[in-house]
């Protein structure tokens, strides 16, 4: 888990192209969009298309969005729970 | 002819010379070599939010920071309106959204490369970043993209619409394009001798970009730099008709008092054309070749303009070395002659205010 944490801060880092933050600046619960990172809608689908390339996961319903990309945590645990699922 | 007085209130470039913090104009200039010519570039983070930056490629900082340069100068904190020409848009996202369609076989594409891979990009992200609302616009016609956004500037300050225009033209130069235009035999294949003027002996012309941008307003105060008073654009016209043109236009010269910027662009027979077409003027006024400083690209008259405008304020003249300032001087008209393809021509001509 703390791996998978891990590839998804460098990860999230490369695919935002977040200039100012290197990934182990991103803490496990740091809330990713607003007030935490301060992303915002377009980084939201560059996250999903994210979760594709890099897991194959294809998020189906927009209302998963706000539950799954609140932190790394909930990344990590929605990546888990795919994988047990798929 | 245009109706109405139009004044430069504002000018920002960024190029191949440093045109951005203007030592351009107190410096030598810049003597690149190589075929390809790249910008010289201010630290982008100092100007733009480390947040959009990131989704920014280099033209669209280009112009971001170009126009911020010029507005800064009159004061000018939202555009009433923004138009903006580009020949090739923003050529480094389209590659890079096509690039990701052909690897992910048309799937799982990633949505900032698609929204900035738009031509109309250039103009929809100032006005983003300047939050202005009115009049928005990007110009795709080739070589006379920025023409064109000048010329509707013009109609829209004749016609009272606006009273200030951000306006602007904006090229880059990718790996990518590069590497086509070479292949197409555009660019010249041997290597550029490091001179200005280059040497127009040979075949191909050496790849340029840059942003340059205006705000232009019917008012002139201190600190404007020129009047605007013809943008003449010809497309498809025949040589002889061009040549008959530029005669009307090159019979208004007072020696002494005009310099020509003329757009060679070191290609043999596409400079033979250049020169047919000025020698309408019997020499009646010093031409400079204003490509040598920045690259052959398809708004590279932008670039004159910003020239034309600081000869014109400082009063200062171009030699191949860099500018001089001449005692006594009296330069009241700086006429821009641009074409490229021998297809598209234009004139721009300025004068002092």
């Amino acid at each position: 888990m703390n791996e998978l944490k891990e590839n998804l801060k460098r990860q999230i880092v490369d695919q935002l192209n977040l200039k100012d933050i290197k990934p182990e600046d991103i803490g496990d619960d740091t809330p990713l969009f607003v007030e935490g990172l301060g992303l915002d809608s377009i980084d939201a689908l560059e996250m999903i298309v994210l979760l594709q390339q890099q897991y194959g996961i294809k998020m189906v319903s927009s209302e998963e969005g706000p539950k799954v990309f609140r932190s790394v945590n909930s990344m990590a645990e929605f990546i888990e729970s795919q994988k047990g699922s798929q | 002819m245009i109706r109405k007085p139009i004044y430069i209130q504002g000018a920002g470039s960024i190029s191949a010379q440093k045109t951005w913090d203007k030592t351009f104009l107190e410096d030598k200039f810049i003597k690149h070599s190589g075929n390809r010519w790249l910008c010289q570039e201010p630290d982008y983070s100092e100007w733009i939010d480390s947040r959009a930056i990131r989704r920014m490629s280099r033209v669209l900082q280009q112009c971001n920071v170009a126009a911020q340069l010029a507005m800064k100068e009159c004061h000018l904190e939202c555009p009433e309106a923004i138009i903006v020409g580009t020949a090739m848009g923003c050529l480094e996202d389209t590659w890079s959204f096509l690039s990701k369609m052909v690897h992910h076989q048309e799937e799982m594409l990633s949505p900032t490369a698609f929204i900035h891979s738009t031509h109309n990009t250039m103009a929809s992200h100032l006005a983003l970043h300047f939050k202005s609302f009115g009049h928005n616009c990007t110009f795709v016609h080739r070589n006379i993209s920025f023409e064109n956004a000048l010329t509707d500037a013009i109609l829209l300050l004749e016609e009272g619409e606006v009273s200030k225009v951000l306006v602007g033209g904006a090229d880059e130069v990718t790996d990518i394009s590069f590497d086509i235009l070479s292949q197409l035999g555009q660019i010249r294949q041997v290597e550029s001798v490091n001179s200005v003027p280059i040497p127009t002996n040979v075949s191909g012309w050496i790849a340029g970009e840059g942003a340059s941008f205006f705000v232009l307003g019917n008012e002139q105060t201190t600190a404007s730099y020129a009047r605007l008073t013809e943008v003449g654009v010809y497309s498809g016209f025949d040589i002889e008709e061009i040549k008959q043109l530029a005669g009307k236009l090159l019979a208004t010269i007072i020696p002494g008092k005009t310099i020509i910027l003329a757009g060679h662009n070191g290609d043999a027979s596409e400079d033979k054309i250049t020169d047919e077409v000025l020698s309408k003027g019997n020499g009646q006024a010093p031409i400079f070749k204003y490509k040598t400083l920045c690259g052959e690209y398809g708004t590279s008259s932008s670039f004159a303009l910003w020239m034309a405008a600081h000869m014109l304020k400082n009063q200062i003249r171009p030699t191949n070395s860099g500018f001089k300032l001449v005692e006594n001087s009296d330069l009241d008209t700086v006429i821009i002659y641009h074409q490229t393809s021998q297809i598209h021509h234009s004139f721009i001509l300025v004068e002092r205010c």
